[in-house]
Formats: C-alpha cells, sequence, structure tokens
C-alpha cells in the first residue's frame, strides 16, 4: 500500500462524514413539521353528528414527544374559533377525558392494544404515526410513504363510528379508508 | 494495497461534488412550520418530507449499538440475502467462498464464525438448531423481511448462549399487514438464476396467511480462467507422496451453489402466531481448497437443509403487564449424500452426516411497572440432541442410530465410531428498564442458564443512555456472554489409517482430531460506548468504540489420547480444549445522510468506517495477531431516486491488508500473515413503475470494474491462503405486484 493510498480513503470517509452537515441539499421539509401541520389541520375535518362541541380544543399527547416545539406554536392560534389547550396523558391515559384529539407515540407501539382500549371510554379522537395504526383500530394514521415520498392519512372509520365521530367528505376523498 | 482504481475513486468524489448547492442553514421543525401553515390539506400530503432514519425510535431505547435496515433499504441496496446485508454492515470482515461446509467466513468487530452471532426470524432461532456454524450465504434471503435489525455485542443477557458477538433479527410484518402477491425472476452470468415470490390472503375472521420462498443457483465463474495460477492443476498425492491422480488428467474447478427457502406466517388476530421456516443452501466440499488439496467434483457436496417451526400466543393479563409464549423446534440435517475428495480421504470419498435438533419454550413477561419502569422476564427450556460424523466410507443411513452404522474406519477391521449427544438447559433472565428522566434511562439485565453438559453459566448487562440535547445521545453497555461448545467440537472425530500396523499390531492413525466431552463454554465481556449525533433531521452520525475479551477460547489442541480407537494407536492426535483468550479494542464510524438534489431527485447515503487491532492466545503461550480481520475498512454507498421510477445504487468497499489463519513464523509472534487489500465496486439499478406501475425491473453489476481480488483464507494448512473472488457478474431480474 503506497503512502497516498493509505490515507486516501479515511481521507475520503472523512469527507463524507465531516462534510455532509455542510454540504447543500434542495428544499427539505421535515417529517414531523408535516405531521404537526396535519394534526391541528384535522379539527376541521372531523365532527359529531349529534353536534356537541366542545368550548376549548384539548390536544392531547401520549408518549414522547417528536414535535419539538412545534405543537406549542401550533397552539397559539385557535382553530374554528376555539382556543388550543396543550395536555400531556400519563401512561395509563386516566386523564384522556377531557381530550379532544390525542397524537400517540411511536414509542408507545407496544402497548397499543392497551391504550386504544382505555381511549375507547372516551370521545376522542386518536391519532397516530405507528405504522398499522388504523389497522389496529387507531382513528387516523398519518403514514409516511416510500422513500422522499409525503405522509398519507389513513383513516378508520368503523373505529370512529364507534365513538360517535365523523370526518368531512372533503378529508375522506384526501385519506385512504382502512377496512380492518 | 493496490492502487485504487481512478474511475472507482472519481465516481466517489462525484457523489460529492454532484450534491453542491449553495449551504442551506439547518432547519428545525418550527422553522419549516412558517412554509407549512399556509398550504391547504391536499398541498400537505402532497409535501415530500426528508427523515432520519427509522429507527431512531428503537435506537434510543437500547444502551447497545444497532443497526436497523428497513425494507426499503434492503430493496434498494439489493440485499437479496444476509450475507449480503452483513457484507455491507459496518465492522464486519466479510471472506465468501472459502470454507468446505459453512462457505463464507466472517468476522463481526473481530469475532470470528456464525457460531458467535444468533440469527432470529421473529426472535426464535434460525442458525444451528444446536449451536455451532452453519452457512450464512444465499440461504437466508430477505424477501420476506420488513426489516432486519442488528444488534452488535454480547446479548446473552437476554438471548442466551452464543450471542457474544451480537444478534441478527429478521423481523416480519404481521399476516394481515402483506396482502397480496408479487414474484421476481432473475438471471445473469455463469448461469445464474434465481426466484423469489410473496403472498399473503386473510379472512374476515381475522385469520391472516403469508407465504414466501425463494430459490437460486448459480455455476459461478471458472475460477481457474479467471485466475489461472492459482488453479493450475497439480498432482493428487497422499500425504505420503505417493501419485494418485496425475495433474495431466486432472479434472477442471467447478464451484457451483444452490440455495432454497420457504416462508409461512399465519396470525390469528394480534394474539396467535404460527411461523415456518426452511432454509436450504448447497455448496462443494472442495470450496476454500487449492488443486493439490482437493477434487473438484461437482457431487462433492454439502447440503444444509434447516427447518423451523414455532407458535406464540401473546396475552394481556392487566393494562401494564403482558405476555408471550413461545414455542419452537428446529431441526437442521446435513444430507447424508455430503462427501469430501481431499487428501484427507486419499481422494476417495468420505462421507459426513451431520444432525442437530432443538426444542424449546420459553414463557416472556412485560409489566410496565409505572411511568419510569418496565420489567422483562422470562424462562425457558431448550432440549437439544446432535450427531456429528465425518469420513464415513459409505453415506449416512438415518434409519440407523449413530450405532447402528454398521461401518469400520477405512483399511482396518476397527468398528468406526459415530458420537451423538442430548442435552438440555434450563433459563431465566430478567431485566429493567428505567427512564429516570427525558434524559437518562439505565437499563440491568442478568440471565442464568443451566445446562446439563457444562453446567451453570450467569451472564449481567448493564447500559446507559444520556441524550444530552436533540442531537447528541450517548450509549453505554457492559455485557457478558457465552459460546457454548458447538457438538461439531466436542463430538468430531475424523482421521485416517492406511491400513499399517505398529509391532504391536495395532493399526496406525495419523491427521485424529478425538472428541472432548468435557469442554467448557468460552466467556466473553465487552465494554461498548457509543455516540450519535443528529445534527439534523436527515443526518446521523454514530461513533462505536468497544472493548471485548473473551476467555476459555476452544482452540485445536495436542492430545495424549493415542489410544482413544480400541485397536489402534494414534500418532500425535488433536482434540479441542479451552485454552485460548482473545482481546480486541474497535471503532466504528457510521453515516447515515438523506438528501435532495433539486426536484426530482432524493437520495440517501451510507458509509462506515471501521479499525479493529486485537491478539489471540490461541493455547500456544504467545499472543498473535486476530485472524481474518482487515484493521482498517471502509464501506461506502449511496441511493440516488429519481421520483419514483429510477434508482441507482453504487457501492464501494476499501478493504485493507487482511491477516490469515496463518502465522509468518510460528516461533516469532504476533504477526499473521496477510492477504493484500481491495477495492470493489458494485452498482445497482431499478426501473420502477413499470406494467402500468406492477413491475420494477433491476440490473445488479458486482465487480463493476472486473477486478480480480482475493479474500484472506489459510484456515488450515492445505487450504487457499487467499481465496480467488468472482470477476464481474451481472443480473437481470423482473418484479412484478399482483
Amino acid at each position: 500500500m503506497t503512502r497516498l493510498t493509505r490515507w486516501l480513503a479515511p481521507a475520503l470517509f472523512l469527507l463524507v462524514w465531516l462534510g455532509a452537515p455542510v454540504l447543500a441539499q434542495g428544499a427539505a421539509v421535515s417529517e414531523y413539521a408535516v405531521k404537526s401541520a396535519l394534526l391541528f389541520r384535522l379539527p376541521q375535518f372531523v365532527y359529531r353528528p349529534d353536534g356537541v362541541r366542545s368550548p376549548e380544543l384539548v390536544m392531547c399527547l401520549l408518549g414522547s414527544n417528536p414535535f419539538g416545539g412545534a405543537l406549542e406554536k401550533l397552539a397559539l392560534t385557535p382553530i374554528d374559533g376555539r382556543p388550543v389547550r396543550l395536555v400531556k396523558l400519563n401512561t395509563a391515559a386516566s386523564d384522556a377525558g377531557e381530550c379532544s384529539f390525542v397524537f400517540i407515540s411511536r414509542g408507545e407501539a407496544d402497548n397499543l392494544d392497551g391504550i386504544l382500549r382505555r381511549l375507547g371510554r372516551h370521545a376522542v379522537v386518536t391519532v397516530s404515526d405507528i405504522e398499522g395504526f388504523a389497522r389496529s383500530g387507531g382513528m387516523v394514521e398519518l403514514a409516511l410513504g416510500g422513500e422522499g415520498a409525503a405522509i398519507s392519512i389513513l383513516i378508520n372509520r368503523k373505529a370512529a363510528q364507534k365513538q360517535n365521530i365523523e370526518f368531512n367528505a372533503q378529508l375522506l376523498r384526501l385519506a385512504k379508508v382502512i377496512e380492518p | 494495497m493496490p492502487v485504487p482504481n481512478r474511475l472507482a475513486l472519481s465516481i466517489m468524489l462525484a457523489y460529492f461534488g454532484g450534491s453542491v448547492h449553495s449551504a442551506l442553514a439547518a432547519t428545525s421543525i418550527e422553522a419549516d412550520l412558517d412554509k407549512l401553515m399556509p398550504l391547504s390539506l391536499l398541498e400537505l400530503i402532497n409535501t415530500p418530507v426528508v427523515t432520519a432514519s427509522r429507527q431512531a425510535e428503537t435506537r434510543d431505547q437500547t444502551p447497545a449499538h444497532i443497526v436497523v435496515v428497513t425494507r426499503e433499504q434492503i430493496r434498494e441496496r439489493r440485499y437479496k440475502n444476509l450475507a449480503d446485508l452483513l457484507e455491507d454492515m459496518p465492522g464486519v470482515d466479510f471472506m465468501r467462498g472459502t470454507k468446505s461446509s459453512q462457505y463464507n467466513q466472517f468476522t463481526v468487530q473481530g469475532y470470528s464464525g456464525p457460531n458467535k452471532l444468533v440469527v432470529m426470524l421473529d426472535g426464535v432461532r434460525i442458525g444451528h438448531p444446536a449451536g455451532g456454524n452453519f452457512p450464512l450465504a444465499e440461504n437466508f434471503a430477505l424477501y420476506h423481511a420488513k426489516q432486519v435489525e442488528f444488534l452488535y455485542g454480547p446479548a446473552a443477557a437476554l438471548y442466551g448462549a452464543d450471542a457474544v458477538a451480537g444478534v441478527i433479527n429478521i423481523i416480519t410484518d404481521h399476516a394481515a399487514e402483506r396482502q397480496g402477491a408479487w414474484a421476481e425472476v432473475g438471471a445473469g452470468s455463469f448461469g445464474s438464476r434465481e426466484a423469489s415470490f410473496m403472498a399473503g390472503t386473510k379472512t374476515d375472521s381475522g385469520l391472516a396467511l403469508n407465504v414466501g420462498g425463494h430459490w437460486q443457483r448459480s455455476e459461478r465463474a471458472r475460477l481457474q480462467d479467471y485466475y489461472p495460477a492459482d488453479f493450475a492443476k497439480k498432482d493428487a498425492k497422499t500425504f505420503a507422496g505417493a501419485l494418485l491422480i496425475p495433474a495431466a488428467t486432472r479434472e477442471d474447478y467447478v464451484g457451483d451453489i444452490s440455495s432454497s427457502s420457504l416462508y409461512a406466517r399465519l396470525d390469528l388476530n394480534k394474539n396467535l402466531s404460527f411461523g415456518y421456516y426452511r432454509n436450504s443452501f448447497n455448496s462443494l466440499t472442495s470450496t476454500g481448497d487449492p488443486p493439490a488439496t482437493a477434487a473438484y467434483l461437482d457431487d462433492s457436496t454439502w447440503i444444509t437443509r434447516t427447518d423451523t417451526v414455532y407458535g406464540k400466543y401473546h396475552f394481556n393479563l392487566s393494562p401494564d403487564l403482558s405476555g408471550e409464549l413461545v414455542v419452537d423446534y428446529s431441526n437442521m440435517e446435513v444430507d447424508p449424500r455430503a462427501k469430501y475428495n481431499n487428501i484427507y480421504n486419499a481422494f476417495t470419498n468420505g462421507y459426513s452426516y451431520v444432525r442437530g435438533e432443538r426444542y424449546s419454550i420459553e414463557q416472556n413477561l412485560n409489566w410496565r411497572v409505572d411511568d419510569k419502569h418496565r420489567v422483562q422476564a422470562g424462562i425457558g427450556y431448550q432440549k437439544y440432541y446432535a450427531i456429528e460424523s465425518a469420513s464415513l466410507p459409505a453415506p449416512y443411513n438415518t434409519a440407523q442410530g449413530p450405532g447402528g452404522q454398521g461401518y469400520n474406519y477405512p483399511n482396518t477391521n476397527l468398528p468406526l465410531a459415530i458420537y451423538d449427544a442430548s442435552f438440555d438447559n434450563f433459563s431465566a433472565y430478567a431485566q429493567i428498564q428505567s427512564e429516570w428522566n427525558s434524559q437518562f434511562s439505565t437499563m440491568a439485565g442478568l440471565r442464568l442458564d443451566r445446562h446439563s453438559a457444562y453446567g451453570q453459566a450467569v451472564n449481567p448487562r448493564l447500559g446507559a443512555v444520556w441524550r444530552a440535547n436533540a442531537q447528541h445521545l450517548f450509549k453505554a453497555l457492559y455485557g457478558e456472554a457465552f459460546r457454548a461448545p458447538s457438538p461439531e467440537e466436542f463430538l468430531s472425530s475424523f482421521g485416517t489409517f492406511d491400513g499399517s500396523k505398529n509391532a504391536n499390531g495395532l493399526y496406525v492413525g495419523t491427521g485424529f482430531r478425538v472428541p472432548n466431552f468435557d469442554l467448557e463454554p468460552e466467556k466473553a465481556k465487552t465494554l461498548s460506548l457509543s455516540w450519535d449525533w443528529r445534527p439534523r433531521r436527515d443526518l446521523n452520525v454514530v461513533a462505536n468504540v468497544y472493548r471485548s475479551e473473551i476467555k476459555n477460547l476452544i482452540v485445536t489442541l495436542p492430545s495424549t489420547a493415542v489410544n482413544s480407537i480400541p485397536g489402534a494407536i494414534l500418532i500425535s492426535p488433536e482434540t479441542k480444549g479451552n485454552a485460548g483468550v482473545q482481546t480486541q479494542n474497535g471503532l466504528d464510524l457510521i453515516t447515515q445522510w438523506r438528501f435532495n438534489l433539486g426536484a426530482a431527485w432524493t437520495g440517501d447515503l451510507w458509509g462506515s468506517a471501521s479499525w479493529v487491532d486485537g491478539k489471540i492466545n490461541e493455547g500456544d503461550g504467545k499472543e498473535w495477531d486476530l485472524t481474518h480481520v482487515a484493521s482498517q475498512k471502509y464501506k461506502l454507498g449511496a441511493t440516488f431516486r429519481h421520483r419514483d421510477r429510477l434508482s441507482i445504487t453504487p457501492q464501494i468497499w476499501w478493504v485493507g491488508d487482511t491477516t490469515n489463519g496463518r502465522k509468518k513464523n510460528s516461533s516469532n509472534p504476533p504477526a499473521r500473515l496477510e492477504t493484500a487489500g481491495y477495492t470493489v465496486v458494485n452498482l445497482h439499478v431499478g426501473w420502477h413503475q413499470l406494467l402500468d406501475g406492477k413491475a420494477t425491473l433491476w440490473l445488479d453489476v458486482y465487480n463493476l470494474f472486473d477486478k480480480r481480488y482475493y479474500v484472506a483464507h489459510g484456515s488450515a494448512s492445505r487450504t487457499f491462503f487467499d481465496m480467488p473472488q468472482q470477476p464481474r457478474t451481472l443480473m437481470a431480474a423482473l418484479e412484478y405486484r399482483f
């Protein structure tokens, strides 16, 4: 091995390893920016057929927070004229009764069945990006498409209808309805 | 090391040159929100995203160094099987086509061989059922994989015996998640053909079934045409030098391989799951041997077939307590027609038969104690049976037991001994994971194994994860593990009689290995520290430094059992014994980067740089360099995607000089002989969304620049010193989704 080639491979690797953060890329939008925006857009497309509507919108988070500060930022703006309050639920979700929407983090995937059973006692819209969430009985799944693709919305209407919750036609046209 | 190919170098530089745009400041989620809020719902769901590796969730929760390879990565990088995947992993030295029975050799962070790596399918072991080496090659195809998790380092506290170098778990989808069907057929150079398929169906009652399979065959390159000096025909002689077959009449080189597998998974809702997995690999027993040592015969084969069936029942005892009962059975058998034809049998047929069997039952519990603490615990029982035989004069008769074969040692009237063993193991483990706050978590675990043959083994595991901030994650892990003696090590017996007798009328045997029923497990300890840096959501850099030590190493030692065969005297027999010590230190640097190149192009880049240094004492009191490790290796790959229509994936491996199995001077440690390093480039191209969006056409080019190169061998005194590798090989395949 010549002196040049002895150092060439590690030099090239270091170029990648250290250079990647400063090498440019095209416009990139982070996954959880889009998911947080979609989460806060959902209330406009969800309704109760009996017309019940709470005076404030309580957005709850179960599990770790993957959104950074995005939820706090979004909660500053009323949705549909209603102020937004953020709540971090305990793992037993025993305080979920006041929630309008609950986002369940991926880290809770192992306990999903139990969580959905507990949340099923309340008229709350369940949302998550856990793979297979809609098929497992969750109401709205924010699914990542293939590499470099967009987020798609998967809806389990039957799960929502059990809680007397419906989605409006525009959302149903744009989403994929799952029949578990 | 040879001067790198200039074109390969240019391609590497082009990755970085071609991706240069004006620099952008790092964006945060909140900053991206400003761009997104004005968008309509339709525009939001059409916004392409760039995401960091989806393994973040798994990696954050474990103090172990873990690499997760997703289905998309498996597909784009053309990891058709576990060998392809492992070869590209950080810290792995991979030597293809060097071993007569296990075919490939590899080391993981300095630990050598499949017997130190646990390979699982959905948490059920699918390697050698009774422990020991097995072919890790095209047989472990990945058509059914949702993802593959590679956990480095000792994991015996959770998984038991042999999880020394790490654990590979192939994870499949719940059968209800994978519906429909697809098939892929391919053909290529040197008579290569392959096919694979998956299909799924389900009922309204919650029953779902997935089935899949693969078949593969290749004649491989006729290496004598590409490496004429290495495969120049030689006289076939006995050890004493008597001519058996003159060079002029010797056969041409053959190197065929073939493999197949069958997979089925039946799920009933979320609670009950059944699985079946069969894999088979066929190679030639002359693999890795030069013409002077072995005859190249296409019927001198080693066919390994392993069947594994399992059932799992998952239940919830309370909202915070769940359990899983796992019952599995695995049987591995080497076809009785397996035979060698080499100098050790005086170029006559010597048959081998190997069988391993395992019954296992394990009850696992998962208890969420409170918000901060989670406990995993389990108890298990495993029952094993193994047969090992070699140098049989005729194929093993599976209708008879080991004692009923009725063979004599060739050239004698001495009954040939075939050994088998039954043994069992009781296991219990417990692990507590504690998340003390959002930044700091710990893990402590312990496993007890009580084995009927070698007694008790206790293996602790302690780890911590510190999330300093959103960008920096630090991990520390200390673990102990053990490798159980394999049936081949404690049962195997082989050697040669030429019919001569000594003055006392005893047959004289040479080249004998005798069994050792008192072997103890090898014991390993590893300390691993990792720094996981995520400067952006689309970029991840990991540094993993480790120090490992393994004692009680099972090595080949001189034996005093010269009279172990009644009626014979054995000259300088050998056996396996616990006498060695191995230590190593190493560093793996790993990068993963997702990028956009304008509106239509996206991509992934991944790479690793690995260094390892260590010493091994093989029982002779001297410290030698480790075998079959390159002190430095660099692996780089990238996938460039044009929308969803085209993917281009080049890979470059730059492997430094690699230690051989042989020593430079047996009296002068530590240096081993080395095989010269090499650079090899592969290229994979996929055209997607063909035929109404249902088909993909793949083109795979292995060894793109048609280099002649070698990998380290020298595992024994009469094998190839360096093993010649395949020339440029093309494969084309069509994948169709029904």
